[in-house]
């Protein structure tokens, strides 16, 4: 990616939004299509944005997400959304390619943390949490990287004003 | 379809938010949340149309969609492949799911957001169960279909309307730990629009008997207009009684203002709710309500025992109609002697706008029943006649049932349960099928307003 693209992502999401996009009580998912442009998705284990590289670093568990990774790994584009499940905050952002990267050494740390935050920001609003774990379980092995640039980025909150792009 | 698709309806009961991804026509995928994922059939679900947005555009341009949806107990999730087929804006579905997404927007807090303006319907073509371990599911509070064959033995053993009902509500509590419920029926009368009357209730701290609800009101009102069950999952003011039945009564003209409203038994704020149509030959008969003060007590699996009871209640009562309709073929009731109660006369009004019926400016009835009231009373008055027959009361035109497929030994139930609780001198009792006794322990006079 150019630099120049690392900066006009940066801005299609604003500061505010990479903060929402990488609290603690983000419950996420990715989706994709094939070429027919039948919808594949799965849910996302943790996000991370990587402000100042204007990248989006999505983890799933491979096993539970196939269909979604042979299609992004055909070139298929990506629709991701976030939302906070206490306020509905919600939003989408999408990216027209994306690649299947690599573990850093520390990543699988960083997704145990997120998934153990996850759990404990919806447990108190009623959820059994062994069925919460369940919910976001992953098998260590399994664990894969999406990154991808944005390209467009949507408030998604319920409401009239849902698929509004995002004011940065 | 590799997993049966009615096998993972606690899926879609909104515990889990769903998600949908859609898929432009020029490729580009779109991601929401959604509200409700509505179990159709085995091969169809309904999701919630509320706002007109990408996921709007998309299934409409391209059919193709996938759900992903999960257990709230268990974590076990599964991705429904779906085809975009139609939207109803109107109907049984729309209704349905109008109700359910009120309680949810409340829970939510997003009443005034969530508003259904359609129900897509998907065929599903596949369900698929994502991988991964399954927390312990909750057990069940009971089978529900040995609860549902208790229930119907139960039903299949009266032969006399007023403790069927009675004894239909107590089989709920037993089998099946529905503390709250009441059986409403349908009233078709000449001079009124259709309304439904409450005939039996359990668990509330008045009977209630006699209440009235218009067909498409509320919950109830809505299962009866629609011929179908409406299941709300979380408390909202939208569909609870009290606000609509004060509405209806500021709306309402000059008769209505005598006080002759019943307050209808139900909890101030019912956290789930579950009302069945009774349908029989077709025609909607009336309807079976249960309520609970706990969230999403109500499972599908409940509706469909309902929906189960319901019917087979909905049989008996016609069939115990017939007979009380037919079993008096022999001469008609000798006429008695006059003989006047002793004591003071008690007034009994007959509003004939309305057929409602006052004794000592008491309210105790309206409508077929305030009628049939007023032909006793008549009758006793002026020829001191005590017994009567269901068949005599069919044939007079002044009593003014509807039809022949009219319930009157339900009427003849809530006229005697009225009086049993709102006086102390006057009592209906059963003499043998179709056949009853009007006991007078006080003078009476008729008096008839216009």
């Amino acid at each position: 990616m150019t630099r120049a693209a690392a900066d006009k992502n940066t801005a299609v999401l604003g500061d505010e939004h990479v903060a929402f996009m990488s609290g603690d009580a983000i419950s996420s998912a990715i989706a994709s299509r094939d070429a027919s442009n039948q919808p594949s998705l799965t849910k996302c284990l943790a996000v991370r944005v990587r402000g100042s590289q204007g990248e989006v670093e999505v983890f799933v568990d491979a096993d539970r997400s196939v269909d979604l990774l042979r299609d992004l790994r055909a070139g298929g584009p990506i629709a991701l959304v976030c939302s906070e499940p206490m306020s509905h905050r919600t939003i989408q952002v999408k990216g027209v390619r994306a690649a299947i990267g690599l573990l850093a050494p520390d990543d699988q740390n960083f997704v145990a943390a997120k998934v153990d935050a996850i759990v404990a920001h919806i447990a108190p609003l009623g959820y059994p949490e062994h069925g919460l774990r369940a919910y976001f379980s992953f098998t260590p092995g399994a664990l894969t990287r999406i990154v991808f640039a944005v390209s467009a980025a949507f408030l998604q909150t319920p409401g009239p004003g849902a698929g509004a792009p995002l004011k940065t | 379809m590799n997993v049966p698709l009615d096998s993972i309806r606690g899926c879609l009961e909104g515990g889990v938010p769903s998600l949908l991804a859609s898929c432009a026509r020029d490729g580009v995928p779109n991601l929401t949340y959604v509200s409700q994922v509505h179990y159709v059939d085995r091969e169809h679900v309904a999701l919630s149309f509320q706002f007109f947005n990408k996921t709007y555009e998309n299934v409409r341009a391209n059919p193709q969609a996938m759900a992903y949806v999960a257990d709230v107990d268990t974590g076990a999730s599964y991705r429904l492949r779906l085809r975009y087929l139609r939207t109803e804006e109107s109907g049984p579905l729309f209704e349905s799911m109008k109700a359910k997404l009120a309680g949810i927007a409340s829970h939510t807090g997003m009443s005034g957001v969530f508003l259904l303006r359609g129900a897509d319907v998907y065929h599903v073509h596949e369900v698929e169960r994502v991988p991964g371990p399954e927390g312990t599911p909750r057990r069940p509070r009971c089978n529900p279909m040995s609860a549902v064959r208790r229930i119907t033995e139960r039903i299949a053993a009266h032969s006399d309307l007023g403790t069927l009902l009675d004894d239909t509500l107590a089989a709920l509590e037993d089998q099946l730990g529905i503390r709250f419920a009441k059986v409403l029926l349908l009233e078709t009368g000449r001079t009124r629009a259709p309304r439904l009357y409450t005939v039996a209730t359990r668990g509330y701290s008045t009977s209630g008997v006699g209440s009235e609800i218009a067909v498409g009101e509320g919950v109830i009102g809505m299962a009866a207009a629609c011929r179908t069950p409406i299941r709300i999952s979380h408390f909202t003011a939208e569909y609870t009684y009290g606000r609509a039945v004060r509405e209806q009564v500021k709306a309402r003209g000059l008769a209505d203002q005598l006080e002759t409203e019943i307050p209808l038994p139900g909890l101030p704020a019912p956290a789930s709710q579950l009302a069945v149509p009774i349908i029989l030959g077709g025609q909607l008969a009336g309807v079976l309500y249960v309520e609970s003060p706990e969230d999403m007590r109500f499972s599908y699996d409940d509706e469909d025992a309902l929906v189960a009871v319901a019917t087979q209640l909905g049989m008996a009562i016609a069939v115990l109609q017939q007979a009380a309709d037919t079993q008096n073929d022999d001469a008609p009731p000798a006429k008695e002697p006059a003989h006047q109660a002793p004591g003071a006369a008690a007034i009994v009004r007959l509003y004939r706008a309305n057929d409602s019926v006052f004794i000592d400016d008491d309210y105790l009835i309206k409508g077929v029943a305030g009628s049939i009231f007023a032909k006793l009373v008549r009758d006793y008055t002026a020829d001191g006649r005590t017994e009567f027959s269901n068949r005599e009361l069919r044939l007079d035109p002044a009593i003014r049932l509807p039809d022949v497929g009219d319930n009157l030994e339900a009427r003849l139930i809530l006229l005697q349960r009225r009086l049993v609780e709102r006086c102390d001198f006057l009592r209906i009792a059963k003499t043998g099928r179709g056949r009853f006794h009007f006991d007078v322990k006080r003078p009476v006079k008729l008096v008839e307003v216009n």
